[in-house]
């Protein structure tokens, strides 16, 4: 392992921004892990159903079209957004030389998010869901997540207006639009999907809206923050460039904030056309992001492999590539193609909610947390083996998944092909993908191992100390006496 | 202490601000909704059938108040039921009067039953 | 030097751009659709759903049915063919006409043809091909009409007779277009499969009445139950791999109900400006009539079961 670990970097002395944000952090992650097994094992129960349709069919509530939002978003409100949300703080403070504000707010904050989480999953699954993907949570839930953002957002401003250093480093323009995205987009489709709802297919417009400004904007934004801080952090060198992550940073933003209406959209034409042009010019940040590795890394790519987290970072970049330019060819596809209705499609959003997102905020909980408690991972050896895991389990969940959506659509558009044949074609690569997902599943029992012992050292050590300082207060009182 | 309250205050002030911030969008959200909510899908059905109550309602509201023939070769009026007690009250101010020509009137106001069938419905 | 507040007018700006397209454009010209007017029969579209279908609709968005199925059929274009509805008074020359325009028919084929209009002389041909034969047809007194004939995979599976529109979801809350195909698209399930108690039967036990269908069963949507007195005249007619013990009947609740009724209002063929499709006039439409596309696919099933 190299000197520039996380878990050698980790010494006993943390820093103030470490500190401050321990416990906050502790609350977020600790329920951000807790909700990873959840979705995972939720979504595992809906692919079953693919081997066998009969399984669990009986209860309403674990049917195929409840299991398989409830598990997504728990996922994304209870895994993604909530450890998005405690690196970001963590980022502020320790990029700003400050510490973090407010926080025990913030710790009240990440209790009331992933209460909102849970009520929002039990109400999937009892029928609650709204019907706009994405946005499935039912309205009590969204209450919560949003007042629990407003706690967690407010803090993550203060810190950010605290900052000792006053320069900026790119991360830091990453998060800080990404703390402003969020309530802009999730208040504009929850009132107009669910509060106050526009006319008919508009509905589904703003919806589709949300869906691209979350998945590939605000995910592209945190988690390529995450990585343009550790990349240069962990190797020991400049990133290269500061120019070219601003340019990632508007091209994102000018233009992935248009993407996302898929092109059979019943609405009128310019729609889908404009989103068809965007998310082709997105792709310019895609481009961006590859060099920013490539060329970070001096195109030696053996380098990631010094550091887990280094690995995962590594892996999410080039997730992030790979999805974007499955998205470019999925609007580029022919007019009687529907790779957007087919499982490519699948492959390519899980591509991007997992194999970046989710692997760009492991390698940033593997390195944050160690700091955070001053000591390394108890298990160190698991972090590799979650990444082998979790790179195998995407690999195998979306490679099948997007060439069986390719045969699927080469099927579909023969008519004279039954549909159920069609559907059946499709079976095995299904079947093929739950294996990526069983091991997905391993490698997050590997994270929450590490992270409850990680939680339960960290704890006996404060009581160790606590009784030691006590025991020797007490025979310095029995000296004295 | 003086300096930390200030910055404590000052802090509370950029707290809100930032709230403002964040719910900027949502209320942009809101004036989109009040200045542009196209009018109800069935609107013109409201519009149509509150007319058709209303004139409904008008008719009925005639009808009970004020008086009217409904048969003028028969001799057949509508009362509204107040003015009818009064035109009694005012009848029977001279009880001989209004003796006088009881039978008639009674018989007039008394419609004749129609004949009996001649034989019996085979059901009975 | 402090980027902060240019961070944020970056991403407002952003935001504010992309909010302007994506949410109050299409609040402005989706939002503000009112009903319309079929072409050319001008009969009002869309009309509201009956109650029990709008219950349905819940049934279907709180199982999560647009996971696995979408709404929207996709048309790749459109082509024409050409309709003979009046023969005229100029026989020979109406079929010498009629031969000019398409050789493959011969002389006894067009005489017993143009005796039965309307009759479709071409099919699937561009629109200039339509316009200029419908001249040739017409100028012997005769009456040739193109018709409008959508085409795409979608179509010719018989998943609906023209592109789904916004028009179709007017009265809809919530829109559920689905975004996935793991099963066939319902954008005109009601259209296929017209009969309640089919999908009460396919939603009981999908592979009963679609053989290798890989939907999932419902079984929480009825009741299954010991028979009284009387056997109740709700009970599912079930048959062949879905029968249940003797003396047990199946009953649907009332949402299995409401979701049938909804499955069974979903008709998106009505022909529209922006979604045109020629249909025969004084006909009752469907998609079957409307075109001359064979019907194959779909999750189509015995119909011959009714029920009671």
């Amino acid at each position: 392992m190299s000197s520039k670990s996380a878990f050698q970097t980790a010494t006993g002395d943390s820093l103030p921004a470490d500190i401050s944000c321990r416990w906050p952090l502790f609350v977020l992650l600790s329920g951000a892990v807790f909700w990873l097994l959840a979705g995972s094992i939720l979504t595992l129960i809906g692919t079953i159903k693919f081997h066998a349709p009969d399984f669990l069919a009986e209860p309403a509530w674990l049917t195929y079209g409840r299991v398989r939002p409830a598990g997504l978003n728990a996922m994304i409100y209870g895994f993604c957004l909530p450890s998005a949300l405690g690196l970001t703080l963590w980022l502020l403070a320790r990029l700003g030389r400050t510490t973090l504000a407010g926080a025990i707010p913030v710790v009240f904050g990440g209790l009331l998010w992933h209460l909102g989480v849970g009520a929002g999953v039990v109400g999937v699954l009892s029928g609650d869901a709204t019907g706009f993907e994405h946005l499935e949570f039912p309205s009590y839930a969204v209450a919560m997540i949003a007042a629990s953002y407003l706690v967690l957002g407010v803090a993550g401003v203060l810190t950010f207006r605290q900052r000792a250093e006053r320069g900026l480093f790119v991360t830091q323009w990453f998060l800080l639009a990404a703390i402003f995205w969020f309530p802009w987009i999730y208040s504009t489709a929850t009132i107009l999907t669910s509060v106050y709802p526009v006319r008919g297919m508009a509905q589904a417009v703003v919806g589709w809206w949300f869906s691209a400004n979350l998945i590939l904007v605000w995910f592209g934004l945190v988690g390529l923050g995450i990585v343009f801080y550790l990349l240069p952090r962990l190797l020991d060198r400049e990133l290269e460039s500061h120019y070219l992550a601003m340019f990632v940073f508007w091209m994102l933003i000018l233009f992935g904030t248009w993407t996302g209406i898929p092109k059979t959209a019943p609405v009128p034409a310019w729609i889908p056309m404009m989103s068809k042009v965007t998310t082709v010019l997105a792709g310019l940040a895609l481009l961006g992001a590859a060099l920013i590795l490539h060329r970070t890394l001096g195109a030696d790519y053996r380098l990631l492999s010094t550091d887990p987290s280094l690995m995962f970072a590594g892996f999410a970049v080039a997730s992030f590539v790979i999805a974007g330019f499955m998205g470019i060819a999925e609007v580029l596809s022919g007019a009687s193609s529907m790779l957007h209705l087919s499982w490519y499609a699948t492959a390519r959003s899980w591509l991007q909610l997992y194999g970046f997102f989710a692997m760009a905020l492991f390698a940033g909980i593997y390195y944050v947390w160690p700091q955070l408690t001053g000591r390394p991972f108890p298990l160190p050896r698991l972090v590799r083996l979650h990444f082998w895991l979790a790179a195998s389990g995407v690999m195998l969940a979306v490679i099948p998944l997007a060439v069986g959506g390719i045969v699927q659509d080469g099927n579909h558009a023969n008519p004279e092909m039954a549909f159920v044949d069609v559907a059946k074609g499709t079976l095995t690569f299904l079947r093929i993908s739950s294996i990526g997902d069983v091991l997905t599943l391993a490698g997050h029992f590997l994270l929450a191992l590490n992270v409850l012992l990680a939680i339960g050292a960290f704890c006996w050590d404060r009581v160790r100390i606590a009784l030691r300082t006590a025991t020797i207060e007490l025979q310095e009182q029995g000296v004295n006496s | 202490m003086s300096e930390e309250i200030s910055r404590r205050k000052s802090t509370a002030a950029y707290a809100v601000a930032i709230v403002g911030t964040f719910l900027i969008v949502a209320a942009l959200v809101g004036a989109m909704r009040r200045y542009t909510q196209p009018p109800p899908l069935d609107e013109k059905r409201i519009t149509e059938r509150s007319k058709a109550l209303a004139e409904l309602r008008a008719a009925e509201t005639q009808a009970l108040t004020t008086p009217g023939w409904v048969d003028k070769s028969k001799g057949i009026v509508r009362l509204p039921v107040d003015l009818a007690m009064e035109m009694v009250h005012r009848q029977w101010q001279s009880p001989a009067m209004a003796r006088s020509n009881l039978l008639t009137r009674l018989e007039k106001a008394t419609a004749v039953p129609p004949k009996a069938p001649e034989q019996p419905s085979e059901f009975e | 030097m402090n980027y902060g507040p240019l961070v944020f007018l970056a991403a407002f700006a952003a935001l504010a751009a992309s909010w302007f397209g994506f949410v109050l454009t299409p609040h402005l010209q989706i939002g503000h659709l009112q009903q319309t007017n079929t072409v050319p029969s001008g009969v009002s579209y869309p009309v509201a759903r009956s109650g029990l279908a709008q219950q349905g609709l819940q049934v279907y968005r709180a199982n999560g049915c647009a996971y696995c199925h979408s709404q929207q059929v996709a048309q790749t274009g459109t082509l024409f063919d050409l309709v003979l509805t009046n023969p005229g008074t100029n026989q020979a020359s109406t079929v010498a006409a009629i031969q000019s325009i398409n050789p493959r028919l011969s002389q006894p084929e067009v005489l017993e043809i143009i005796g039965k209009v309307p009759v479709h002389l071409l099919t699937m041909v561009s629109k200039s091909t339509a316009e200029a034969a419908a001249k040739t047809v017409n100028a012997t007194g005769a009456n040739a009409v193109p018709w409008i004939v959508p085409i795409g995979p979608d179509i010719q599976r018989g998943w609906g007779s023209r592109r789904t529109v916004a028009e179709d979801f007017l009265f809809d809350y919530p829109v559920l277009p689905g975004s996935q195909r793991i099963g066939p698209d319902l954008s005109n399930v009601g259209v296929r499969q017209p009969d309640p108690g089919w999908h009460l039967r396919h939603l009981y036990a999908p592979a009963s009445v679609v053989p290798g269908s890989t939907m999932p069963p419902y079984p929480f949507l009825f009741e299954k139950k010991k028979v009284g007195r009387v056997p109740s005249p709700s009970a599912l007619p079930l048959s062949g791999i879905a029968t249940v013990e003797d003396g047990y009947e199946v009953i649907p609740k009332p949402e299995a109900l409401a979701l049938a009724e909804y499955l069974v209002s979903l008709q998106a063929y009505a022909p529209l400006f922006n979604a045109p499709l020629s249909v025969a006039l004084g006909k009752p439409t469907s998609p079957t009539e409307t075109n001359s596309i064979s019907i194959s696919g779909g999750d189509k099933a015995p119909s011959d079961i009714s029920m009671p």
